[in-house]
């Protein structure tokens, strides 16, 4: 899943998705309300894990993989630490991790896109075939290097995400600005004097932000997803401080004894993922004022 | 209407030609625009009516090159099309399009859009701002201006958003104004109400109107001189009346005749007929 034409095939999908003729209003708010609900449940997992946690993470008093239990309500890991512990503070790191690279990809991704639509052939051209090359680099191969200069932490897996995904980024909105920019509306407000640098705030971010936001969201679910493969292999940080796919490391050596300690992170991994892409679906509706009533 | 005399005319167009690449769009186009004129470009489709307007604004799409004289306001549309033509688009010379649905932006509100050319040209914020964006929206003779400005534009009707096309426009206050077949994209009931509208609005604020049509008897209503082109090139210019009943090239009198053909397998219009223009 950390192949990043992954991420640019959801990308595609949603840009499809878009032009796609509205559904009926009430698929639309099932889709909005469990992706809500869903994700919900794990942002404030997160929230209280910020707050309190059944144990201290370190501490090691439960018993070596003990099944749930009233004390340990999932069971305990092969050093005795709470599980239900590790969890939560999992779905703090999932929900960082979707947030940072989400954010870095945005301001990265958007600039350039919105560069390269603006300058002549020959700037956008250059930037085009960059990008090419950029999308095509495996996201594993530059976590590695990242990880090489950085040390294996949480935050090289949120850079090495956040880079790969701001090529797929830049990549749509230079397609999208692109056709902003040739929108007979850019012409009209040109006539009334509105300078390029006024244009962009104006007129071509705000067009350009509702054919983002599905991706956006889309790619909040495959940056989870990515950095829970890099930690399986290794990449990411060791508990006390352990995402969900670092638990499924931590668990596979232990996974016909205590099943529950791998379930458990793909389970949450899951209900995550479906959640932000039902999410997604549901927002699209949303931002963009010119779906919600038909003219 | 107030002529200036003896100053520099407001638009000066002298041997316009527009080429893509190799091949000329327009050849050698002249016009002039004094204060307070109200000129008519008047051809069938492809004849470069429309790229004289561009070429006019400094806006013509990326390949196209103009060259030749291009003075409005004093300024060099040719060649100034940076920062030099931000300056005079707006505040100088301003448009309105054919088609009022893509020239204004789906994802910003009505009052949002005729507020911004109010706070860059005459400086509004505020309070004042918005009385002012709600007078613009009356002048045009917008109902119901509050809601209006509250709307996006796939909530009004196709006369109403070329009304307030106008507005955002007039909200300029430039000395010229180019419409650019305004009322093509609008059902006939409508035409007559936007074309009466362009008349006053640009009687009582003494600006220049140069009005763009393939349709004589659009031109012919509202202004007062009229550039007959074809192919690119201006093929007659002179007043309207003159056009109309004397017309030189035989184009022109093919172009007069068959609109008055036209207007012959009509019955005649009721007097005091109503144009309405209703919501969407």
């Amino acid at each position: 899943m950390s192949d990043p034409r992954i991420l640019g095939a959801d990308a595609g999908t949603a840009v499809r998705e878009a032009q796609r003729p509205p559904r009926p209003r009430g698929v639309r708010s099932i889709n909005l309300v469990a992706g809500a609900v869903l994700f919900g449940v794990i942002v404030l997992t997160a929230l209280v894990s910020l707050v309190y946690t059944p144990y201290d993470p370190a501490e090691t008093t439960g018993g070596r993989l003990s099944p749930p239990s009233a004390e340990h309500p999932a069971g305990t890991d092969v050093l005795g630490r709470d599980l239900l512990t590790f969890l939560m503070i999992g779905a703090r790191l999932a929900i960082a991790v979707g947030i940072g690279s989400v954010a870095i990809s945005a301001v990265l991704g958007v600039t350039i896109g919105l560069v390269a639509a603006f300058a002549s052939r020959w700037v956008d051209d250059a930037v085009s075939s960059l990008l090419d090359i950029a999308i095509a680099f495996p996201t594993v191969l530059l976590a590695m290097l990242i990880v090489a200069w950085r040390g294996a932490s949480l935050e090289s897996a949120i850079l090495a995400i956040g880079l790969a995904g701001s090529a797929v980024v830049a990549r749509l909105t230079r397609i999208v600005g692109t056709r902003v920019l040739s929108e007979a509306y850019i012409t009209a407000s040109r006539t009334a004097g509105t300078t390029t640098a006024r244009m962009l705030v104006l007129h071509v971010l705000p067009n350009v932000w509702p054919t983002l936001v599905v991706p956006f969201a889309l790619q909040f679910g495959g940056a989870v997803v990515a950095e829970a493969s890099l930690s399986y292999l290794g990449l990411g940080s060791p508990p006390p401080n352990a995402s969900w796919g670092r638990l499924l490391q931590e668990a596979q050596s232990t996974v016909l004894v205590a099943p529950l300690g791998a379930v458990l992170p793909g389970v949450l991994l899951v209900v995550t993922i479906v959640g932000i892409n039902l999410l997604a679906d549901g927002l699209r509706d949303v931002v963009d004022p010119s779906s919600r009533s038909g003219r | 209407m107030s002529r200036v005399q003896g100053a520099a005319p407001l638009v000066e167009v002298s041997g316009l030609r527009v080429h893509d690449g190799d091949r000329e769009l327009v050849g050698a186009v002249d016009l002039r625009v004094e204060p307070g004129d109200r000129v008519g470009i008047i051809g069938e489709s492809g004849s470069g009516k429309s790229l004289t307007a561009l070429s006019m604004l400094g806006l013509l799409p990326h390949p196209l090159r103009a060259s030749g004289t291009v003075l409005v306001g004093g300024t060099d549309m040719v060649s100034g099309a940076g920062r030099a033509g931000d300056r005079v688009r707006g505040s100088t010379v301003t448009a309105v399009f054919q088609e009022p649905l893509t020239s204004l932006d789906p994802l910003m509100s009505v009052g949002r859009q005729i507020a911004w050319p109010l706070t860059r040209h005459r400086g509004l914020r505020g309070r004042e701002l918005r009385t002012a964006v709600l007078d613009a929206l009356s002048d045009v003779r917008l109902p119901d201006p509050e809601r209006v400005a509250r709307s996006y534009i796939h909530e009004i009707s196709g006369g109403q958003r070329q009304r307030v096309a106008i507005a955002i426009a007039l909200a300029c206050r430039p000395r010229v104004l180019l419409a650019d077949e305004p009322t093509t994209a609008l059902d006939v009931t409508v035409q007559a109400g936007i074309l009466d509208l362009l008349d006053t609005a640009v009687r009582e604020r003494g600006m220049a109107l140069v009005l763009i049509s393939h349709d004589l008897a659009v031109v012919s209503r509202i202004t007062d001189r009229v550039l007959v082109m074809r192919n690119g090139r201006g093929i007659e210019q002179g007043p309207v009346a003159r056009i109309l009943t004397a017309p030189a090239d035989p184009y022109t009198e093919q172009l007069v005749a068959s609109a008055r053909a036209l207007e012959a397998h009509l019955p005649p219009a009721p007097a005091g007929s109503p144009s309405g223009e209703g919501p969407a």
